[in-house]
């Protein structure tokens, strides 16, 4: 069989075996396992699968990604989310729509201090949503916005998901967070904008009620908490003080001292933050290096050449083709989660976008757009079935509500296409 | 029997490997501004701790059913059709898992043969690479126990 064909074949196959459910990692694993064998022998198999699991595993600039989830599922356990959500509530209740906005924001805060928009939908669908629907918010508003404000956290710094392209296409990680804030606060500000524009579903009154009952200094702890936090990382990978590895390792330990000082982290939560961030660690780790063992086998079959090949001689713009794009997220969204679908498609999308012209840097944030976008339209939007296990809301309600936050999101999408010195002028000025 | 081992396991990455690598990480950038001391040896040792945290997860990700995979047919199968698919899809996962295990005892062997060892520390890698592999055995043993459990009937 020739390469290119036995590529094409293999590249099919892992998609059949994905799409009937055999765990991603390891589905990427054997395709790349079995491609290898055949192109050259059961020893080259072996060999890079070994090397693939090590060299991954002892990736350095992979540290971040363990540690950056364990910060997150701290703050999670110790309830620091409510106190910037209260917060947010207090200083926002004038506006129109002022509860659906301050859980906009407060994602966004939340998201400053968790790479991990499932985290986020948890914690913000557990606090925000049973009190907008209280206020008088409908319920098809108030998940909606939920669902589509967690994903800032993905695009706000730090994001898993974008270690995780950074570490694969060997891009700055650093570089990636900070060009990731810019796009972050307008998506913010989209949200904000989608949500005050749904006049019909939300009370037309505001700021009636108390907001919170707790005194301000009891809410004034988590608020500085996080934001402490946030100034640490974010600011030290800026400044150049620190990696991202590095700021991951501060955080947790930042975290891990302000939520013991303010007696807000218990040993059972603690306990349930460590158990989880070794699994999902895990899980990312086994995607990732499958990931990288079928890309090394697709570049030998010369597959990834042709399909760059292939777009690049397409008589089109290129904004076409980055529009192109949104369809086959939105498609590979609808049956596959994020990460899945990142080291899927990145051995053959970030060719294209560089043969295109485009940054790496660029792309990142980019495809982190697309994977928000995934994650909260139907049918399998992973983030409004974390929301419908959190609230008890069916998902068809969650979905129907997303729509106009899909619409501000999409909005990003043309501007970082018509635009993209957005995400790529902050990177530009930090200290390296 | 098999998730008490599998707890174990998971635990001692958890409860002590992966506080050890965040206070690691904090204490080397503390040293080098404070005292001017990077550890020498901390990115070798920083990088082993990774490798042993992330791969001490396999197992108890699969016994939970945690691995991150697509379920789009899932409800649309009868009890009995989903029961049959899941069982293949478990030994069909157990044995990708066993090759990556051959792969990996392959891998120590050859660095016990070889001597491989960390550059700035003398740690010898074959006994973390050895550690690895039981990560990868216990996941084809949890992937192999949730197929019998659904043989059982207790998927």
């Amino acid at each position: 069989m020739e390469p290119l064909t036995l590529g094409i074949v293999v590249l099919a196959g892992m998609l059949a075996a994905v799409l009937a459910g055999v765990p991603v990692g390891y589905a990427l694993l054997a395709a790349g396992t079995i491609g290898y064998a055949i192109l050259g022998g059961a020893s080259q198999a072996l060999t890079q699968i070994g090397l693939a699991l090590w060299d991954n595993g002892t990736n350095f600039l992979f540290i971040a990604v363990p540690l950056f989830i364990l910060m997150g599922q701290i703050i999670f356990h110790a309830g620091l989310a409510d106190d910037i959500f209260s917060v947010a509530q207090r200083s926002l209740r004038r506006l129109p729509g002022g509860l659906g906005i301050s859980t906009v924001v407060a994602s966004a805060g939340f998201g400053a201090v968790t790479g991990s928009s499932v985290a986020a939908v948890a914690t913000m669908g557990n606090i925000a949503v049973p009190e907008m629907v209280k206020r008088g918010y409908s319920e098809k508003l108030a998940t909606g916005s939920v669902a589509s404000a967690a994903t800032l956290a993905i695009l706000i710094p730090p994001s898993v998901p974008l270690v995780i392209y950074g570490v694969w296409s060997e891009t700055s990680i650093g570089a990636l967070f900070i060009a990731g804030i810019v796009p972050g606060l307008l998506l913010t500000l989209l949200f904000a904008l989608a949500l005050m524009m749904q006049r019909g579903q939300y009370p037309a009154v505001s700021g009636a009620g108390t907001p919170n009952p707790r005194p301000r200094s009891a809410m004034a702890t988590g608020v500085l908490t996080i934001a402490t936090v946030a100034v640490i990382v974010i600011g030290g990978i800026y400044a150049g003080i620190f990696t991202p590895t590095e700021a991951s390792g501060i955080g947790v330990l930042a975290v891990l001292v302000l939520a013991a000082a303010s007696r807000r982290l218990k040993l059972a939560a603690l306990r349930a933050a460590l158990e989880e961030t070794v699994r999902t660690s895990a899980a990312i780790f086994l995607i990732l290096t499958g990931g990288v063992v079928l890309s090394r086998f697709l570049v030998q079959t010369r597959l990834t050449d042709a399909v760059v090949g292939l777009v690049a001689g397409l008589d089109v713009a290129p904004q076409i083709v980055l529009l192109a794009l949104v369809v086959v997220y939105l498609v590979l969204g609808a049956i596959m989660d994020t990460f899945g679908m990142l080291i899927l498609t990145l051995p053959l999308v970030l060719p294209i976008t560089v043969a295109l012209g485009y940054d790496p840097i660029w792309t990142g944030i980019y495809l982190t757009v697309l994977m928000e976008i995934a994650m909260i339209t139907p049918p399998i939007g992973l983030n409004v079935f974390v929301l419908e296990r959190a609230t008890g809301v069916p998902a068809q309600r969650i979905f129907a509500g997303v729509w106009p936050f899909v619409a501000a999101s999409l909005v990003l999408v043309l501007v970082l296409i018509f635009f993209p010195g957005l995400a790529t002028w902050l990177p530009n000025t930090m200290q390296r | 029997m098999l998730s008490r081992i599998i707890g174990l396991w998971e635990g001692w990455a958890a409860y002590i490997l992966l506080p050890a690598l965040a206070v690691l990480v904090g204490m080397d950038v503390a040293s080098r501004y404070l005292f001017n001391l990077p550890f020498q040896w901390g990115s070798d040792v920083k990088e082993l701790m990774l490798l042993l945290v992330v791969t001490a997860g396999l197992p108890g990700t699969s016994l939970a059913n945690q691995h991150i995979r697509v379920a789009l047919f899932d409800d649309r199968m009868s009890p009995r059709a989903k029961n049959a698919w899941g069982l293949a899809r478990h030994l069909l996962t157990a044995i990708a898992a066993l090759f990556i295990g051959y792969a990996v005892l392959n891998q120590t062997l050859d660095m016990y043969r070889y001597g491989d060892r960390a550059e700035m520390i003398d740690i010898p890698f074959w006994p973390i690479a050895l550690l690895v592999t039981i990560a990868v055995v216990l996941s084809v043993l949890a992937e192999l126990a949730r197929a019998v459990a659904i043989i059982r009937g207790r998927p």
